[in-house]
């Protein structure tokens, strides 16, 4: 099969989605933008509470009734606001689909596997049941499920979680997606079965020509199996580049803080993971500057002031700080912040930790 | 769908800094409480008010007015003050009602407390006691007892203890069932604490919110059974007065006394009505799903 | 003949249940349910000892002979141990022999029953019909607006309630206008202008809470002051069965079937809108969103299915406050079913006929429940999975 010509698959510009809380308006996702190439796949790293599964269901058009979601989504080059009402019945889960990320909770527990896998088959192609049937077996055989036919008729909960998620991998595949957003598809699961998920949606969107969002906290998860990475924080992409780039030449003080709080085998194994101080801002009443600022060891006047805006540098890498890793403004920067103890934002610099790292 | 708001709400519950911005006040849970005050203190000390006469005082004068400013709620049928009785009724009413429910927390709590903390034979029996009480309709139960016996204030509070004594011992069951799987509860055991010290120190606060919640709605219902079994004539006999027994007397002729009976309903639905909120409110406080009872 | 039946259906049920669930499922639940049934009977023997006095003397009447005292001593066993007194009521009552009233020529209960029971499940019918019609819409309704923001107070809502209120107050008096104020409107309104602005599920809810709250006697006696003495819409003539025609049929029973409805109608409500709300925050529904299903889809097939079980528990359970209200309705609107007849049974002092009444109620809602209960821990394969752990 030859690969189709390359082109954008999805472009995201400047979306922003809102939430309507009893306390005020929660911003969740601020101004991210970024594009996807068909069969590229993009992977979102950022901690919890982030927004990048916000930014997931956002792309699906399923935000919650107090989200409201502005900027625009265009799909295989279709801006999903725009889509008639008949396009809009059998676009998404057609053309663009999603798996979750706890595939006990993923699946109705009162309805068949069979009823699930089948159901958006015969609502979107219009199959008949007999057909449908048969390519729910199709789809469960492509997910390694064995003995797929008495699978239909099983309910989730006679099956593990591995196999569960599987359903749930061959559910989003049914009417045959060409772009797949993988919301933190194995954070749910058994550590050995995480790795076979992964490589099992890493083969089935190299072998259907599908595009790939996969959301992950785990940076280790993203590397290699995600041609780029975005790192998200506050809602907003505070990085991107090519994934090698990213581990390489990371640019974004948050970036690194991440990487170095992930523990790493090549290490001695005495070596103390870094957590990163403090907690993410209060996303009801944001801060002026930088978000990351108050957790930053960078962080400068300016950091707290002026919000740094994305630059695009070398190697096709974009990065929003007024101070980056590895450039002489940078080093200047904790240089300056460790001769006082702490950053202008006031976070006291633990010695001992930094003789660490 | 909900899912997203779910967790922009746990993280605006995240975001927000200790001792921030608080939910709004919840003005109707204190009207319900100023109501169900007053009711009790206008109940209880009515006696000695100057606005409350002699139920029982007839007026030749005025018989079967509607409302007026001498009788806020319209006279009876040989020209009783309607306010007076549904004052002293609702002495009657609400004593029943508050006998019930607490002689239902005490035997009924007891028993749900013992039945969910020991299991075992102890719970199969209190089990079976409860099926069987609740396989009786309430109010058919109550008819059936006061009928057996007789229609004195002893047997109708007897008969509403049977009523609440079940019910309340299911919710704390089911309540002190759930507490027991508890970590906490599991961590003194491991640390070898007495039985009987885990069940007072780490259960019994726990199973208590619930069991509170759920005393103010028990005493709605029972306030509701003892009003329904007068309306029927069948709770304590003439010439004691209770809010149901006023209802039931102003129906008869109801062309000439709707006062009679929508007066002492609305008092009535009222003090329901906030019972019922406020046991509501309570549950929604300490996050008990009645559905997980 | 009908007990052969009721038989042959318990037979087909307990079989399906041990095909499908295994025989100790069955064992455990029939036989807990037949020991509660035995207890409960057994309790009300129990209770008929407990009349002060003699009972057949305060059934007879002062006036009686003494061969009747004695003879009805002897037929009801009371000169027996409890145990006899039991196993022999048993006996009859199996037999078809529920005994007889002692008034009105020793009527047989049975003729009763027989008579106006056919009237109360009329009235259970159309009241549950009633009570579903508006619990289940609204509550999907409901759920399907929780996940919205709050909005405002729509600019039409007051004047069409101001409108309405006045209609109400031309057609029935400014008397029921002003309860229908103060009993529905006011604290609705409270309620939600406090809490920012209705959304379409605070609305229904706040409803269905003060429906809940109104006690059922204030309820009919409302109504029926409304529709059958202000107005002429209900004549207080008494039941008319199927054979005497639709129309006289519907119009005989419509307005206690209402009152039964609507007072059954919120439990149904505010659970079904409970159990769909926990449901739609589900993932599966987030999941069907994603596939691209329809709202109506996601609604009927994925969130009300779990939920419909749920309704069909609490129907078992809404018996008995089903039995409650009819006691209460059928006096209101002397409606001559079974609950009216308990009534003028306890009023006559016919200790035996009350006790069958009670013993058959509890009987019947027994059996409802297990049968329920029994069917839904066998179909829901949730319930099933707890229970094969």
């Amino acid at each position: 099969m030859t690969p189709e010509p390359a082109g954008p698959m999805l472009e995201v510009e400047n979306l922003v989605v809102d939430f309507a809380t009893p306390r005020g308006t929660l911003r969740a996702v601020d101004g991210v933008s970024f594009s996807l190439d068909k069969q590229e796949a993009i992977g979102i790293v950022g901690e919890s509470g982030s927004g990048k599964s916000v930014l997931a269901r956002a792309l699906i058009n399923i935000l919650a009734g107090n989200g409201t979601r502005t900027g625009t989504i265009r799909i295989g080059g279709r801006d999903i606001d725009q889509l008639t009402k008949t396009e809009r019945k059998h676009f998404f889960g057609v053309e663009v689909a999603m798996v979750f990320q706890d595939p006990m909770t993923s699946l109705n527990p009162v309805k068949r596997i069979g009823a699930q896998l089948t159901e958006s088959i015969r609502y979107h192609l219009g199959a008949s049941k007999a057909d449908a049937n048969n390519r729910a077996v199709e789809l469960l055989e492509q997910v390694h499920i064995p003995s797929a036919a008495r699978r239909l008729r099983q309910y989730p909960h006679e099956l593990s979680g591995g196999m569960r998620q599987r359903v749930v991998i061959a559910m989003a595949l049914a009417c045959e997606p060409k772009l797949l957003i993988a919301d933190e598809p194995t954070t749910a699961l058994d550590v050995t079965v995480q790795k076979t998920i992964l490589d099992l949606i890493d083969d089935l969107r190299r072998e259907q020509h599908m595009s790939l969002i996969l959301i992950t906290h785990d940076l280790g998860v993203a590397r290699g199996r995600a041609d780029r990475i975005g790192v998200m924080y506050a809602g907003r992409l505070l990085e991107q580049a090519a994934s090698e780039e990213i581990f390489t030449n990371m640019r974004h003080p948050y970036t690194e803080a991440l990487m170095q709080s992930i523990p790493d085998t090549s290490h001695p194994s005495h070596t103390r993971l870094q957590p990163i101080p403090g907690r993410p801002p209060d996303l009801l009443s944001p801060p002026i500057g930088c978000a990351f600022a108050s957790r930053c060891r960078y962080a400068q006047a300016d950091c707290i002031d002026i919000k740094p805006q994305l630059e695009l540098v070398p190697f096709d890498h974009l990065h929003a700080c007024h101070h980056p890793v590895g450039t002489s403004k940078g080093d200047q920067a904790l240089a300056t912040n460790l001769a006082a103890g702490e950053t202008a934002a006031g976070l006291v610099l633990d010695d001992e930790l930094e003789g660490v790292s | 769908m909900s899912n997203a708001a779910a967790m922009a709400e746990a993280e605006a519950v995240k975001a927000v800094p200790v001792g921030g911005r608080k939910e709004p006040r919840n003005y109707i849970f204190w009207f319900a409480v100023v109501w169900l005050v007053l009711v009790l203190l206008i109940t209880i000390f009515g006696e000695w008010l100057p606005i409350v006469d002699d139920p029982n005082e007839r007026n030749a004068d005025t018989i079967k007015k509607g409302p007026s400013w001498d009788n806020w709620f319209g006279t009876a049928t040989f020209g009783q003050d309607v306010f007076s009785r549904v004052v002293v009724g609702g002495r009657i009413s609400l004593r029943v009602a508050a006998i019930g429910t607490a002689v239902g927390i005490g035997v009924g709590g007891t028993l749900g407390l013992l039945a969910g903390f020991y299991r075992g034979w102890v719970d199969s029996i209190v089990r079976l006691i409860i099926n069987v009480t609740l396989s009786i309709p309430a109010l058919l139960l109550v008819i059936f007892i006061v009928a057996v016996r007789d229609q004195s204030l002893f047997w109708v509070v007897f008969a509403v203890c049977i009523l609440a004594i079940p019910a309340l011992a299911r919710i704390v069951r089911a309540s002190t069932l759930q507490v027991a799987e508890r970590e906490y509860v599991k961590a003194a055991e491991v640390v070898g604490a007495k039985r009987l010290s885990i069940l007072f120190r780490e259960v019994l606060p726990n199973v208590m919110p619930t069991m509170i919640s759920f005393a103010f709605l028990t005493t709605g219902i029972i306030l509701v059974a003892e009003s329904s079994l007068s309306f029927l004539g069948l709770s304590v006999e003439a010439p004691t007065i209770t809010w149901g027994s006023i209802i039931a007397e102003g129906r008869i002729s109801f062309q000439e006394t709707p006062h009679m009976v929508f007066l002492p309903a609305v008092v009535l639905f009222l003090t329901v009505l906030s019972l019922n909120f406020i046991g509501d409110q309570l549950l929604k406080r300490y996050d008990i799903r009645e559905s997980a009872l | 003949m009908v007990l052969v039946i009721i038989l042959v259906l318990f037979a087909l049920l307990a079989a399906w249940v041990v095909r499908v669930a295994g025989a100790r499922f069955a064992v455990k639940r029939l036989g807990g349910a037949v020991l509660i049934l035995v207890i409960v009977t057994f309790g009300t023997t129990l209770m008929l000892r407990q009349v002060p006095g003699d009972p057949c003397i305060t059934a007879l009447g002062t006036g009686a002979s003494d061969e009747a005292v004695a003879e009805c001593t002897s037929e009801r066993g009371l000169d027996d141990s409890v145990v006899e007194q039991y196993t022999g009521w048993v006996g009859d009552v199996v037999t078809g022999d529920l005994g007889f009233a002692f008034y009105k020529n020793r009527e047989p209960l049975s003729d009763v029953l027989e008579d106006r029971a056919p009237r109360t499940a009329w009235l259970f019918l159309y009241s549950q019909l009633i009570a579903l019609t508006v619990a289940v819409p609204l509550g999907i309704w409901a759920a399907y607006q929780s996940g919205r923001a709050p909005r405002g107070v729509p600019r039409w809502i007051l004047p069409v309630a101001i409108a309405a209120l006045l209609g109400v107050a031309v057609v029935g008096g400014w008397g029921i206008a002003g309860i229908l104020t103060v009993s529905v409107l006011v604290p609705i309104f409270v309620f939600n202008g406090i809490r920012g602005g209705p959304s379409g599920d605070s609305t229904v809810n706040t409803g269905a809470f003060v429906l809940l709250s109104i006690p059922v006697f204030v309820l009919g006696e409302t109504l029926r002051y409304f529709f059958a003495i202000k107005n002429d819409w209900y004549d207080l003539v008494g039941y008319s069965p199927w054979n005497e025609g639709v129309g006289a049929h519907i119009s005989s029973i419509w307005l206690p079937a209402l009152v039964l409805g609507l007072a059954v109608s919120p439990v149904y409500l505010r659970l079904l809108r409970a159990d769909m709300v926990q449901n739609l925050q589900q993932d599966f529904v987030a999941v069907a969103k994603a596939k691209g299903m329809s709202n109506r889809h996601i609604l009927l097939r994925h969130v009300l299915r779990p939920s419909t079980l749920t309704l069909l528990t609490v129907a078992g359970l809404n018996i008995a406050q089903l039995v409650n209200g009819a006691i209460v309705v059928e006096f209101i609107f002397d409606f001559d079913g079974v609950g009216s007849y308990l009534i003028e049974a306890v009023a006559r002092r016919e200790f035996f006929a009350v006790q069958t009444l009670v013993a058959l109620v509890a009987v019947l809602f027994v059996v409802t429940n297990t049968v329920i209960d029994v069917v839904y821990t066998t179909v829901d394969p949730r319930v099933r999975a707890e229970d094969e752990k």
